[in-house]
């Protein structure tokens, strides 16, 4: 299984979410969210995921470091599948993986000051003085872009773009190897959301980080991504070096994806891809391939038979009978 | 040229009473929009954007919201002279509005049918109930909804947030106003589901010759739909151009700053260019260009002096840097 280039291999990773229809009834439905993704992420890399809502990208990103716990699968963190270890041990491991989440508002504690909120990730490392986390905290705050002076003001004092920072510097405190990113500058303004972003960039260089960043904005994640991860409705349909998937997409979706984007550069261009009707409810997947209801180029086996993963280029796997 | 105007906004001020102080949301803006055209306004949360559209709607809540100046001549008449009974009778029939919250903007007790049905029955009294049924349902049809005889009878939970959107435009629609207003109509939605809403705002404005007024912080999504573009900044309006010239030469330093913060789909680029820093909040307004503290061309003349919005042939911009150009 260990593969010395991949600090996090995942195989199959699944969640369902049960759902009963009515007290009384004995059938168990389930939300298929997650439905056996497999990929790898190299150390100090950038994988970006990107999806429309509901296609099970954030509950991915959270199952992956054991916030939800999986319905099946493995992920491998350096060699060792976290998804078997006792909580105690998943404790031990969580300062290596950390997560940033979307909204700035509502993922800060509102009663704790931004210095407690921002040292939470060292209380499970209790060999820590209490010199020495003063001292990690003013670190962490310095190198998040924020003034030391906040250290004893509450989240409500700040704005968006400075929540965000505090939320940032909580993640990176107890140095992680790995972060999920989750929809950390859609939140904000653009202007703001371009400071993030370069803040992102810069710690990932200086702390040798990998980053697993999700966002529904396929132009932040072609800047920040090194490879890229498309799904949909809880399937893996498209994964490719970043350059490759905007430049060669092979699945459909992906390409109605990319050509629905409004770009300033594209503007007035008339070949567009425009999908009929919605998303399917993750409660009753359509069957065979996942996206056959919505696709421009369905025949009559994507209704009958689940495409798999294929090769297409150097790295670049896809889910469609016609790739 | 000169284009007739279904609208025109005038000096519009709207300040509202805090106790904090006075919080000039809109700050002397003036526009016009005419038939078939479509107005962008674009800037960043609190540049007054959404204010706008809720002044010319006469939506505004007193207090502590007021319109302390200006005119909004829509066909000529002025709206803020209208009663509450002229005011609604136009809203609807005339001038309609789509807000940003699909999810929130219906009613949850109602079917969507009625909720159609209400605004056609208080602005169409003349049509008995099959007729009005009749039109409901084909404004439905209008806006792509499939089945729509079965989405009538369903509540709003029942609709994805793209149907849901659909049905506000449906309603929206429904009186056939010449004038809609669009409050960031789709940054609640998913990118696929956005094309879709877009192309239909599009269509209308072909096949029903309405005059848009588009609201939102989406450079893209302007690009795609408005036919001129209006950029504010803190309550004032900083730039005013057709969407061509915007793209292919934006003027305003904060606009530059707009365009070349988004990360790029066709360039490559190893850092984003930024803006320094934030908006100001009201209560710390800086005395001259509000733009001025993260402004990079900024001199010691713009923190001193508010610049007034200047014409360079069809264009507007307020900046010094464009003074004694305005002869081009």
């Amino acid at each position: 299984m260990e593969n010395e280039k991949h600090l996090l291999e995942v195989h199959n990773l699944t969640k369902w979410f049960p759902v009963r229809n009515s007290i009384f009834s004995r059938q168990q439905n389930y939300v298929k969210a997650v439905n056996g993704v497999s990929f790898s992420v190299k150390y100090g890399e950038t994988l970006g995921v990107v999806g429309e809502s509901g296609c099970g990208k954030s509950t991915m990103g959270r199952t992956l470091l054991r916030l939800l716990e999986a319905t099946d699968g493995a992920v491998y963190f350096k060699g060792e599948n976290i998804l078997t270890l006792s909580k105690k041990k998943m404790k031990e491991k969580r300062k290596d993986m950390q997560i940033i989440f979307q909204d700035p508002y509502a993922s800060l504690d509102p009663r704790m000051t931004v210095g407690d909120i921002i040292s939470e990730p060292l209380d499970i490392q209790t060999s820590i003085g209490r010199k020495e986390r003063t001292e990690k905290v003013l670190a962490a705050i310095e190198m998040s872009g924020l003034n030391p002076k906040f250290v004893n003001r509450y989240p409500h004092e700040f704005s968006g773009g400075q929540r965000q920072r505090i939320g940032i510097a909580r993640a990176i405190i107890s140095r992680p190897q790995l972060i999920v990113c989750d929809e950390p500058v859609s939140a904000l303004d653009v202007s703001i959301q371009a400071q993030g972003i370069n803040l992102l960039k810069d710690l990932q260089h200086s702390l040798n980080m990998t980053y697993i960043f999700i966002s529904h904005d396929l132009s932040v994640i072609k800047h920040i991504s090194d490879r890229v991860l498309v799904m949909y409705l809880g399937n893996l349909v498209e994964i490719s070096p970043k350059q490759d998937l905007f430049t060669n997409s092979a699945h459909p979706y992906t390409r109605a994806l990319l050509s629905a984007i409004p770009s300033i550069e594209r503007r007035g261009t008339k070949d567009k891809i425009v999908l009929q009707g919605d998303l399917p409810s993750p409660l009753n997947l359509p069957s065979g391939c996942c996206f056959h209801t919505r696709c421009f180029m369905a025949k009559e086996i994507c209704s009958q038979k689940k495409p798999e993963l294929q090769q297409v280029g150097k790295e670049h796997l896809c889910a469609c009978h016609f790739c | 040229m000169i284009r007739d105007n279904l609208l025109e906004v005038n000096h519009l001020k709207t300040y509202f009473y805090t106790d904090e102080g006075v919080v000039k949301s809109v700050d002397d803006v003036s526009f016009s929009v005419q038939p078939s055209r479509t107005l962008g306004i674009v800037g960043e949360s609190g540049c007054g954007k959404s204010i706008t559209l809720l002044s010319i709607m006469r939506l505004i809540e007193n207090p502590p919201g007021k319109i302390v100046a200006g005119e909004i001549l829509y066909n000529g008449e002025n709206l803020l002279k209208k009663n509450k009974e002229e005011m609604r009778q136009i809203r609807g029939n005339n001038i309609a509005m789509i807000f940003q919250e699909p999810m929130t903007s219906l009613n949850p007790v109602y079917t969507i049918g009625e909720q159609i049905l209400e605004s056609i029955s208080i602005h169409r009294p003349e049509l008995d109930k099959g007729e009005a049924r009749e039109r409901a349902l084909a404004m439905l049809k209008m806006v792509n909804i499939p089945m729509p005889e079965k989405r009538f009878n369903e509540y709003p939970h029942q609709l994805s947030g793209g149907m849901r959107q659909r049905v506000m435009i449906a309603i929206a629609l429904s009186c056939e106003p010449d004038l809609l207003l669009c409050d960031e109509p789709t940054t609640a939605l998913d990118v696929t589901v956005q094309a879709q809403i877009l192309e239909l705002i599009n269509d209308l404005k072909k096949k029903a010759r309405a005059a848009i007024i588009m609201v939102t912080h989406d450079l893209g999504v302007i690009s795609e739909v408005a036919d001129d573009v209006m950029v504010m900044y803190a309550g004032k309006v900083v730039e005013f151009a057709t969407v061509d010239q915007i793209f292919a030469q934006p003027m305003h330093p904060y606009t530059c700053g707009l365009i070349n913060c988004i990360p790029s789909l066709d360039k490559e680029v190893e850092r984003l260019s930024t803006i320094p820093g934030m908006v100001p909040s009201f209560n710390e307004m800086p005395k001259g260009c509000a733009f001025a503290p993260r402004c990079s061309r900024a001199t010691q003349r713009c923190k001193e002096n508010m610049p007034e919005l200047i014409d360079i042939g069809e264009r507007k911009v307020r900046c010094f840097l464009y003074e004694g150009k305005d002869t081009e």
